[in-house]
């Protein structure tokens, strides 16, 4: 059992164990400022296909497109699927995020810029992490 | 099934408070398998009987006489903790013993062969799970492995982990777990598939015997459910409705007599019984009266109750569900009422006509959908999803495509005691998100992980699903560390949290463990070995029951025999002395022997048919 202990001093708030001695630096997380825009897996976007390429689809694909390229990959990927057991959640967790963006015309518009910008100045390093991540610390 | 030729197809079963249902895809079409009673849905009653373990409507049929030893309500202990309001609340009524286990675990108390023996929620359902097993098996002629269990959809983690042990325990393949409303929208959709044409919005509203739920859904043409979101209470149903008569009963027989029922058990029980029967006949007559004579030292009791007084002592509960379908439901789903093409009515409670009234004065008079069995689909849907599942070549059930979503957020506590959402509510499942967090002092050097699941600010105020310590942070200043804490949510809706210290790579998962209230490996193990040795007990109770009737019936046609005109003259009379001295003896030695073993009863009848083998 660990008990949280709230000190009206200024140090953070402790969880220790109740039962033996308090580790000295077991002190609870502050969420960060991280970019919380379509956090699908914290890794950045940088080493996977894009979305288009996931779904299958080309750029230009209109919503009616991307919606039937999404069903059929769902049809074949999701998990409740027999013969694909081999794959994990993973691949369909892939598509439905790649479908939730693109299908949503404002999240589309903000992907679209984000890879045109990925593309243009040749994969910055720091795609998703923006100056106000450097400045909260 | 169509895949291996000699395994019994996977079945689906419903799981509910109250009762439970099984069904199976066979022929191309959903069968709903009855009981060993020829009944479609089973009690979800287990007894303890001296020394027999009753399931089902057995167990149910005799609540009366045993109430102290006849477990129900099962589900509404399942994955909950002792120190829960709602377990607290629900012991005062309950005629069974409820004590608190190690770690906040509720356990039942039940006196069985003469000892006090302690279940847990989960063994308890696992036996009903067994039930259900059976009697698909006994339908199917084969060995039934591989199960689809419905959940209610507002089930948090702990309580569906619970549910998938029960099934465990049962001898069962868990499959799939679904939700409720979702299975109950598979069997509209499948039921009216030449009537879907593009898209259909429906709201399925079930409201069982002990769990309510909202689903707002996209029905789509070839088979497509997509959840937009769900809300519910899974404590709102049948049996508050119930017990709100009791209370009404109770205090009605204190104004009358002046004497206070509430501890006698047995009579809690009687009344209990009456009651919810006078609920369900309130539904479709106006009135209706309670008579129990000598309820409660020896005092009779009876009460004439109009569907008036009923609408009004459930008046709460019946706004509250309302209340949960436009403000949680239609809200987080952002559709208007006006956009929703259908309301599919599912549970025995939707029978209730002031609740179908409510509910299309709520959208505007349209015309509610009862097409659905109310007691049926779920099992329906949950058969369905089973068969697609273990691979069935029917190209409906093949098409079908089903996106459901998780019902509460989950996250991590931070500094202060706040919640910080990882996967927000009514995402689609499966999924998986990850957020960055940073060290909170200098030199840090472990984290204990804590994981919450509910909609409060504040992280203590949600439900508490376990929590990890990872270790072994580099050095540095507070805010430089950062730790990753990824959740996923596979398509049973369970959760597994990882945590990795971002500068090493080191890895940990969340093993929600025996302190939280979860069932270990081993602990899971030993319950499979008790429900096998109980399902032995009953199989050798059964056998000497069995041993009784047959040597029962042996004496009683000897006996018959013995009249017989040809029998008394063509046998010596010497032998048929020492025959009618063996008969008589036998049937002594039975009457006072009521508990004899099987062998013993055995070698009685061997013996008796030796002696009088010139009778047979």
């Amino acid at each position: 059992m660990t008990q949280t202990l709230t000190t009206s001093i200024r140090s953070p708030s402790l969880t220790f164990p109740t039962n033996n001695r308090p580790p000295p630096f077991t002190g609870k997380l502050n969420l960060r400022c991280h970019s919380s825009c379509n956090a699908t897996v914290a890794d950045p976007a940088i080493n996977r296909s894009s979305f288009y390429e996931v779904l299958k689809v080309k750029r230009d694909a209109t919503s009616n497109e991307i919606k039937a390229a999404y069903r059929n990959l769902a049809k074949v990927y999701h998990p409740d699927c027999c013969d694909v057991k081999q794959y994990d959640d993973e691949k369909f967790i892939e598509i439905h995020d790649a479908y939730a963006t693109l299908f949503n015309p404002v999240d589309r518009a903000m992907y679209d810029m984000k890879l045109n910008m990925t593309v243009g100045k040749r994969r910055v390093v720091y795609t998703s992490r923006r100056w106000e991540t450097d400045q909260c610390w | 099934m169509e895949k291996k030729g000699n395994d019994a197809p996977a079945i689906g079963i419903d799981l509910g408070t109250t009762y439970s249902c099984v069904a199976v895809w066979k022929h191309d079409r959903v069968e709903i398998i009855p009981n060993d009673q020829g009944n479609r849905t089973t009690p979800s009653y287990v007894a303890f009987v001296d020394d027999e373990r009753l399931i089902g409507d057995a167990a149910k049929n005799q609540v009366a006489m045993n109430p102290a030893n006849t477990i129900f309500d099962a589900k509404r202990l399942i994955g909950r903790r002792f120190s829960d309001s709602n377990v607290q609340q629900d012991m005062k009524l309950w005629p069974f013993k409820v004590i608190r286990g190690h770690t906040d675990t509720p356990k039942i108390v039940v006196s069985y062969k003469g000892q006090e023996k302690e279940f847990l929620a989960e063994e308890i359902s696992a036996m009903v799970l067994g039930k259900m097993k059976e009697t698909a098996e006994a339908y199917l002629g084969k060995a039934v492995k591989n199960a689809v269990i419905t959940v209610p959809a507002y089930f948090n983690d702990s309580q569906r982990q619970a549910t998938k042990d029960a099934g465990t325990i049962a001898g069962l393949n868990v499959v799939r777990m679904i939700n409720e409303p979702t299975a109950a929208a598979i069997a509209y959709g499948l039921d009216n598939e030449s009537e879907i044409v593009g898209r259909l919005n429906v709201l399925v509203f079930y409201l069982g015997g002990g769990t309510f739920d909202v689903s707002v859904m996209t029905i789509e043409e070839g088979g497509v459910y997509e959840v937009k979101a769900v809300a519910g209470d899974t404590h709102l149903g049948g049996e508050d409705f119930d017990n709100r008569i009791v209370d009404h009963c109770v205090s009605e027989f204190k104004k009358k007599s002046n004497k206070d029922l509430s501890g006698n058990q047995r009579a809690m029980g009687r009344l209990r019984f009456a009651c919810e029967k006078a609920k369900r006949t309130l539904s479709c007559t106006t009135r209706t009266s309670i008579d129990l004579d000598g309820l409660h030292e020896a005092v009779d009791f009876s009460l004439k109750l109009t569907r008036a007084k009923f609408e009004e002592l459930n008046m709460r509960s019946f706004n509250k569900c309302i209340r949960i379908v436009e403000k949680s439901c239609l809200n987080d789903a952002n559709m208007k009422k006006s956009c929703v093409d259908q309301v599919i009515l599912v549970g025995g409670s939707t029978r209730i006509p002031k609740v179908q009234h409510m509910l299309q004065e709520f959208f505007d008079g349209k015309d509610l959908c009862k097409s659905v069995n109310p007691d049926e689909a779920v099992a329906y849907g949950a058969a369905v999803m089973a068969a697609k599942v273990s691979g069935c070549s029917d190209k409906s059930v093949q098409d079908m495509l089903l996106c459901d979503v998780t019902p509460l957020s989950l996250g991590v506590e931070v500094e202060g005691q706040v919640l910080s959402v990882v996967i927000p509510r009514n995402t689609p499942i499966p999924t998986s998100n990850a957020k960055t967090y940073v060290t909170t002092s200098d030199n840090q050097y472990a984290v204990s992980v804590n994981v919450y699941q509910g909609e409060r600010s504040r992280s203590t105020d949600n439900h508490f699903l376990g929590k990890f310590r990872i270790s072994g942070i580099p050095p540095a200043l507070k805010g430089f560390s950062e730790v990753m804490k990824c959740f996923e949510i596979d398509a049973d809706g369970i959760l597994t949290v990882t945590a990795v210290i971002v500068s090493t790579g080191k890895m940990k998962k969340l093993v929600i463990s025996n302190e939280s209230g979860r069932l270990s490996k081993e602990e899971i193990e030993k319950m499979v070995n008790d429900a096998e040795r109980y399902k032995l007990e009953d199989l050798a109770f059964e056998k000497k029951a069995k041993a009784y009737n047959d040597l029962d019936d042996c004496l009683y046609k000897m006996k018959y025999k013995m009249k017989e005109y040809n029998i008394r003259t063509s046998v010596h009379p010497a032998i048929l002395k020492e025959m009618e001295k063996a008969i008589a003896e036998t049937t002594k030695w039975l009457e006072d022997n009521q508990t004899a073993s099987f062998s013993e009863l055995h070698l009685k009848k061997v013996h008796l048919e030796f002696v009088c083998k010139l009778l047979l």
